[in-house]
């Protein structure tokens, strides 16, 4: 869990479900679903940690990298998070990771 | 094998350590030591412009996490906004593209490794982890296309912080 406080009206919060919505449909099916909270990171800005929970057969191919840049590159462009004066970080597990750790925040 | 070479190849060991079960000090040492092999090899870089060889060591401290986040995100927003017009296929496009690469990958790892060191709360999974050391070799790869190129030198310079009137 990230500390920090995002202030309500810092940021369009509609807008942003809705980016972050369009990017999930465009990035189905190695995407099966993706979360979110806001916060601050390590030196105090206002941010936004993605959690992606990525199809068995994609995280499992040997170029991770490659669908994280594609992943990381659509939730920027549709989220906007430049604009929102956010940064944002992603992290990822697979499907059936999330089925072991079954952790709410991933759910 | 090159430090900061050595320390990425750690981190994929400690990564794979365990066949089926990975331990969280396993992953959480693969994440801050894959952070450190970029850390080190973007000083280790940025050193090698000083002549006097045996003070190298002393200038490399000189470098800090906070002022190198903020070099990276300046140097990722600046980049977006050429990257934002459209430019037509060329060696400076190439070049720019792998900058960002970099410094975005160093900004993502620099959180990733305060989380990893800081925040027993998170739970890391292989695949997490495996991700962001890919990130990084992909992003010493790119480092190695573009090191002699001006842009990625200035780079280098941002990273011990703001100049005086900017």
């Amino acid at each position: 869990m990230e500390v920090g406080y995002v202030p309500r009206d810092f940021v369009n919060r509609q807008e942003i479900e809705a980016g972050v919505q369009r990017a999930a449909q465009d990035l189905f099916p190695a995407v099966v679903r993706i979360r979110y909270d806001f916060g601050s990171d390590w030196t105090g800005d206002p941010s936004i940690f993605f959690r992606v929970v990525l199809a068995d057969e994609f995280a499992s191919k040997p170029k991770l990298s490659d669908i994280a840049q594609r992943i990381a590159l659509r939730l920027m462009n549709e989220v906007k998070t430049d604009e929102q004066g956010l940064h944002a970080y992603f992290n990822y597990r697979s499907q059936s990771e999330q089925s072991q750790l079954s952790e709410p925040a991933w759910a | 094998m090159a430090y900061p070479d050595q320390l990425l190849e750690q981190a994929k060991h400690l990564a794979n350590r365990e066949k089926k079960r990975p331990r969280q000090a396993s992953l959480r040492r693969a994440v801050s030591t894959a952070y450190y092999a970029l850390f080190h090899l973007l000083i280790h870089e940025a050193t090698l412009n000083w002549r006097r060889v045996d003070q190298r060591a002393l200038l490399a401290r000189f470098f800090e996490h906070g002022k190198m986040k903020a070099a990276s995100d300046r140097q990722r927003g600046v980049i977006n906004a050429y990257l934002r017009t459209n430019p037509a296929p060329c060696p400076d496009l190439d070049c720019a593209r792998h900058l960002h690469h970099v410094a975005d990958t160093f900004f993502q790892a620099q959180q990733h490794r305060h989380t990893a060191d800081y925040d027993n709360a998170t739970t890391w999974t292989r695949t997490e982890v495996l991700t962001l050391i890919d990130l990084l070799d992909s992003a010493f790869q790119s480092w190695h296309q573009i090191s002699e190129d001006a842009a990625a030198q200035a780079y280098l310079i941002s990273l011990l912080g703001n100049p005086k009137g900017a």
